[in-house]
């Protein structure tokens, strides 16, 4: 039972979605568009046990001084702010957007920065030519980067055209070639579902 | 609305979509049947969910935890289908780090998906009948806020020396930053999405990847299921019927016949 009714509610939703999908069914897609405004209820609902299951692991660690308790003293102190501010004046008020724009946006744009580097470090251990695979990689890379900027073309005038005949014609290849299989793969995955083969998500130890 | 007639009429431009998600759906229902009469499939192996274990065991030897993130997908849109089958392989993730005892730390930043995984692992740490080695605390939320979750990830993978990092599920920018990271801090890394645009990150950064439909599959891979396994194999037969769309609608077209082309315009 504690199975058969989470399977038969999904299985129902999927169907409807489906069903939606593809039919012009008033009844079938007004009950759809009801659905998807409560996944957004349900949505909301889950921000506050989400703070709840943070605030829980937060108190306990200095509760129990454990290390890195000042970060999760400063994390929660941010988090009460925030939900203060946000409550009582709302997230339209020029407090609350002056702390987003000023401490969120910052920090973002910051972590956000790391990729650049982290892409390079990455491109830098991938290109060592050690196998036939890497070279053919690292030769690629190049004449694409070599194509997109500008000191290529000085270089060369053909490694533009060469670098857009790589990403048109094998790149686009290789990558319409996964997508088919994603959406393949997608749909293996629904029919084990509604067939209730997949039970991994529903907490039966896969 | 009792006695009306519901006529099924087709929303623009699905006729072909539905027209192969029939076959396809027929398939692989084949497929499964035959499986349940005794008819195992064999399918090729997966090198990179052979590594899970291989991950687990250094997890294990070095003392120290192993980290999985199904990403910052959640349960509704293009992302669903990718968490799901990242929860999948936690289960038996989960399943295994009990039996050894090795510390798991589940990181998401998705707080809908925090009932589902808690209940996975919990499910899990039962079921090798390990109930008492449940650490609650290993299941965190960190943020909504993408950057905010992949700083949160990337602290832990540093602070707590993961020694194994498991990233299977819906990822974006975040994908190179969380495995380069992690490659800091010395962790075996499986990496795993089916966004286009992240496989390429994984494939640089990661010692084990997954690619493409391969994420789908780890599921029934793991779960050693003939059913399950099955459905794989219909997978490759779907796939070659789409091949065989594909080259019999160039030739077509290329002697000017656009009876396929025009189908999936439909």
């Amino acid at each position: 039972m504690k199975l058969k009714v989470p399977l038969g509610i999904t299985i129902i939703l999927v169907l409807l979605q489906v069903a939606d999908y593809y039919f012009k069914v008033p009844v079938i897609n007004t009950a759809a568009a009801n659905l998807t405004v409560a996944i957004l209820v349900m949505s909301a609902i889950a921000v506050g046990i989400g703070i709840i299951s943070l605030t829980r692991i937060h108190v306990r660690r200095i509760v129990g001084k454990r290390p890195h308790s000042l970060e999760s003293a400063i994390m929660l102190i941010t988090l009460a702010i925030f939900i203060l501010v946000g409550a009582v004046l709302g997230s339209g008020d020029p407090s609350y957007v002056y702390m987003f724009q000023n401490i969120i946006v910052p920090l973002d744009s910051a972590m956000f920065s790391l990729a650049g580097f982290f892409m390079a470090s990455a491109a830098y251990r991938a290109f060592r030519a050690r196998s036939r695979e890497a070279l053919a990689l690292l030769v690629a890379a190049v004449i694409v980067m070599l194509g997109q900027a500008p000191i290529g073309e000085t270089f060369w005038s053909g490694f533009p055209v060469l670098s857009q005949w790589i990403l048109d014609v094998p790149n686009t290849g290789g990558v319409r070639a996964l997508i088919m299989g994603i959406a393949i793969g997608m749909l293996s995955l629904t029919i084990r579902m509604l067939m209730g083969h997949e039970k991994g998500y529903l907490g039966t130890g896969a | 609305m009792l006695g009306e007639v519901i006529l099924l009429e087709f929303a623009k431009g699905v006729v072909h979509s539905f027209t192969l998600l029939v076959i396809s759906s027929v398939v692989m229902i084949i497929l499964l049947y035959a499986s349940r009469k005794g008819k195992v499939p064999k399918i090729r192996k997966l090198a990179a969910i052979d590594a899970i274990d291989e991950a687990i065991g250094r997890a294990t030897e070095m003392g120290r935890p192993l980290h999985f993130t199904p990403g910052i997908g959640d349960f509704y849109g293009y992302d669903a289908p990718m968490t799901i089958a990242g929860i999948s392989v936690l289960g038996h993730v989960a399943r295994r780090v009990a039996q050894y005892n090795t510390p798991l730390i589940v990181t998401f930043a998705a707080p809908e998906i925090e009932p589902v995984i808690t209940d996975v692992v919990k499910q899990a740490y039962l079921a090798a009948g390990r109930p008492e080695r449940f650490n609650p605390d290993g299941i965190r939320f960190i943020s909504t806020r993408q950057f905010a979750y992949t700083a949160g990830v990337v602290g832990i993978l540093h602070r707590e020396k993961v020694a194994a990092n498991l990233m299977i599920g819906y990822f974006a920018g975040e994908s190179i930053i969380i495995a380069e990271a992690g490659f800091l801090a010395g962790a075996i890394q499986i990496g795993a999405t089916a966004n286009t645009y992240q496989i390429p990150f994984f494939v640089v950064a990661c010692d084990h990847v997954l690619v493409s439909e391969e994420l789908y599959a780890a599921g029934a891979y793991l779960s050693k299921d003939p059913v399950q396994l099955a459905a794989i194999t219909g997978q490759d037969w779907v796939r070659l019927i789409v091949a065989a769309f594909l080259v019999a609608g160039c030739v077509l077209a290329t002697f000017g016949i656009s009876l396929i082309a025009d189908f999936f315009k439909m």
